[in-house]
């Protein structure tokens, strides 16, 4: 009883702060609910499109292999893996950090039932992860052979009760997490982010290494599917589940999901107040005081803002994703240099004939690469937001309007562009590119960087949301950052799209200088907004 | 110092502030009472340039809070009623940032922030996290914050809310001091008995609407604040019943 109004106020919370921009904007506009919808819609063409192409190579393959239960147990995993990875800091950020965990546990409701309304909402979004993940591949299966009734229902079933295994087991993570975080004071953000990277990097290097994979399972297939067997069960019991209909299988899958999520429920619930209040292990320092520096405006709110940025992982993760990626890029990029130039400079050939040499268009490849590692760093798109209950701050000091949004506009490109200027060094070196090349690839990611950041200041600015408990709901659930993931998303297919199907007869460099050159006067038109507009529209939100 | 001229504020339909006309000169301690939602704090954030507002005019040692709101907020220094300051940065941090925008010299802000920091027995701790401060200790750095630039004017909303004491007593001697210097300090409370001693003037405001405004001798007369006060708010009661 209790459990359902609390999840029901969770349910209208959640769907208010990722709608809703001000606390006292009382409706939706249909609009914005139209927005919403469509942004959805991409977001899942975009995504299945992606999962679908990589089921679509693996399907035949593995049915030739008679491997059906591995193609089902591949897609499964793959879910679940997806799921923790976001699972694992959401679950972190929901349970053991959430800012109404004091005022909840002030009332007469039971530890479980917080927990439950909690963990609820965290099962729908990885329903959402799954979906993308299990539906292509489902599809694409019954697109090219039969599976029968018992295997899709059986399917169904273990899609629905999966996500009780992730978040156990993201729960469990997540407790570790809380526990080592409390003694690392204040590397734990550097911590986290670093061991991001690595699961990211191992999880991109096991989808790279799919075909050798494939390769050792037609080799040694028997002696695999037997090792899997013993090591993961699970997956096993899952496959065979669903590509034979085996009903004992499929309840020695569902007790795996279920009984772990019972037993987290249960140990959570008993530990729930000692877990959500404890607090980071910071050693009490005192003052001692020296000279203190004076810093120019800009640099103390540039200063300000990157120290805002970085002081919460949640927000680092989901703003600054490029610049973690371009990370994982370069070190990939230095392992597999020779591999890449070889890529790079071969020629493509159809039916014995040389179509094209890929060197022709290598700077362009790369710059695409380059273009949209920078540009999916959304930082700035938040930052207005960030400011919550603080923003008085800033509009109450003898701060120029302009100032604060320059400020807010450096500090965006501060954060995007060092990594990815190495990156394109790096790219530069592997690929051996000339003096000119190497500048445009330099350069032009930066002039996009630039678009992006200025775009997001100004749909931040346009929407902000300051009615937040968690900041992480800037970056993750908020209508500014959401736009501006799906333009930094669009761009690469843009610039693609436009030389493919529109200018395909202009040379190469010839449309580099000509999408260039249109950025730049976009941001020009953008920038002018922004010190009319924006600094107006700044002054009016409170 | 300030000139609040026929300020006019509304939330939508609902005006919040409605033609209020205050003046507050140099030395003057200023409080402003009211019920709740009465309109204090729309007022006061009127005053700092946080709020825009859509009739009437706001001066502040000259400056126009909407034309030249730059060199206004430079003579002034707002504190919120809940302190909520930049947590990810440690105290020090956070007071030397606010010595960056109002451009103190590092010697000079290194002395008042020493000053004030001991004074409010904050020095120790400033080496650490403002997300680890308690509600009291925010306000206190809350209040250092303004006073290190030493403002001309000081808006207030319910600054001893939080405080020990201790910090009550030595925020009560800065007020004064500032005003006997030339400044202003503008503050609502709703602790009557400390606006009565402390305040040269008050003003009482209801519903938006200025109730009555005056010298807080003449106002309080031989009664006590809390008594004027109740006896305006029941009798604006009855005069909205008939």
């Amino acid at each position: 009883m209790m459990l359902g109004k609390l999840i029901r106020i969770r349910l209208k919370g959640l769907l208010s702060r990722t709608l809703r921009s001000s606390k006292y904007e009382k409706k939706n506009s249909k609009g914005k609910i139209i927005l919403y919808s469509l942004l959805i819609i991409y977001a899942a063409i975009v995504f299945i499109g992606i999962f679908g192409m990589t089921f679509n190579s693996l399907v035949k393959p593995m049915h030739i292999l008679n491997l059906d239960w591995g193609y089902f147990a591949l897609a499964f995993l793959s879910a679940f893996l997806i799921s923790l990875l976001f699972n694992v800091f959401l679950v972190y950020q929901e349970i053991y950090r959430a800012k109404d965990n004091d005022l909840l546990m002030a009332m007469p409701l039971k530890q479980s039932d917080i927990l439950l309304s909690r963990i609820f909402p965290i099962i729908l979004l990885t329903y959402i992860y799954q979906a993308m993940v299990l539906f292509p591949s489902l599809i694409i299966y019954l697109w090219n052979y039969s599976l029968g009734i018992i295997g899709v229902v059986n399917y169904l079933v273990l899609y629905l009760l999966m996500p009780l295994l992730s978040i156990a087991l993201s729960a469990l993570v997540a407790y570790l997490i809380a526990g080592v975080l409390t003694f690392l004071g204040k590397f734990k953000n550097l911590v986290i982010i670093i061991v991001f990277i690595l699961v990211f990097g191992l999880y991109l290097y096991l989808c790279t290494r799919l075909g050798d994979i494939l390769l050792a399972l037609l080799i040694n297939g028997a002696g695999i599917v037997e090792a899997i067997q013993k090591v993961v069960p699970l997956l096993y019991y899952i496959g065979t589940a669903i590509s034979d209909g085996n009903v004992l299988n499929l309840f020695l899958s569902v007790l795996i999901f279920v009984l772990p999520f019972i037993l987290t429920v249960y140990i959570l619930s008993l530990n729930f107040i000692k877990l959500s209040t404890s607090k980071s292990k910071n050693n009490k320092k005192i003052y001692k005081g020296s000279k203190l520096k004076k810093n120019s405006i800009m640099s103390s709110l540039i200063k300000r803002e990157i120290k805002h940025y970085f002081s919460n992982v949640m927000v680092i993760l989901n703003g600054a994703v490029g610049m973690i990626f371009s990370v994982i890029c370069i070190i990939a990029i230095i392992i597999y240099h020779e591999d890449i130039y070889l890529i790079s400079s071969a020629p493509i050939i159809s039916q014995g004939v040389v179509i094209f040499n890929l060197s022709d268009y290598t700077l362009g490849i790369a710059l695409i690469f380059v273009i949209t590692m920078s540009s999916i760093n959304v930082m700035s798109s938040a930052m207005i937001s960030l400011e919550g209950s603080t923003l008085y701050l800033l509009k109450s000091l003898p701060l120029k309007t302009k100032t604060i949004l320059t400020s807010k506009l450096l500090t965006h490109l501060l954060i995007a562009c060092p990594s990815g200027i190495v990156l394109s060094l790096a790219l530069s070196v592997v690929l051996k590119l000339d003096i000119l090349s190497s500048l445009a690839l330099l350069i032009i990611p930066i002039v996009f960087a630039l678009f992006i950041d200025i775009f997001g200041l100004l749909i931040n600015l346009w929407k902000p949301k300051f009615d937040w408990i968690s900041e992480t709901v800037c970056v993750k659930q908020s209508l500014s950052a959401t736009i501006t993931v799906f333009m930094a998303m669009g761009i690469p297919v843009i610039l693609v799209c436009g030389y493919v199907y529109l200018l395909n007869g202009l040379k190469i460099n010839l449309y580099i200088s000509f999408v260039t050159i249109l950025f730049i006067a976009i941001n020009s038109v953008l920038l002018h907004v922004l010190n009319t507009w924006g600094v107006k529209r700044f002054e009016s939100i409170w | 110092m300030l000139k609040i001229e026929h300020l006019t504020k509304c939330y939508g339909n609902h005006k919040a502030v409605d033609d209020l006309t205050l003046n507050i000169e140099s030395g003057e301690i200023y409080a402003f009472i009211g019920h709740n939602g009465a309109g204090k704090t729309t007022t006061l954030k009127a005053v700092a340039g946080i709020l825009p507002f859509e009739s009437g005019q706001i001066t502040i040692n000259g400056h126009d809070i909407k034309s030249d709101a730059f060199s206004a907020k430079k003579d002034m220094a707002y504190i919120p009623d809940n302190p909520d300051l930049y947590e990810y940065l440690k105290g020090i941090e956070y007071l030397n940032f606010i010595a960056d925008v109002y451009e103190i010299d590092s010697e000079t802000r290194t002395k008042r922030i020493e000053k004030y920091a001991r004074d409010f027995e904050l020095y120790d701790e400033l080496a650490n996290q403002i997300s680890s401060y308690s509600h009291g200790m925010k306000q206190k750095l809350a209040l250092i914050s303004a006073f290190i630039h030493e403002p001309k004017l000081i808006i207030m909303d319910e600054p001893f809310v939080g405080l020990d004491p201790k910090a009550s007593h030595i925020l009560k001697g800065l007020m004064r001091d500032l005003c006997d210097r030339g400044g202003a300090i503008f503050f609502s409370t709703h602790v009557l008995e400390v606006a009565e001693k402390l305040c040269d003037r008050v003003a009482i405001i209801k519903n938006g609407k200025l109730l009555k405004e005056g010298v807080m001798e003449e106002i309080v007369g031989d009664d006590s604040l809390e008594e004027v006060f109740l006896e305006l708010e029941g009798e604006d009661d009855v005069r909205e019943t008939d």
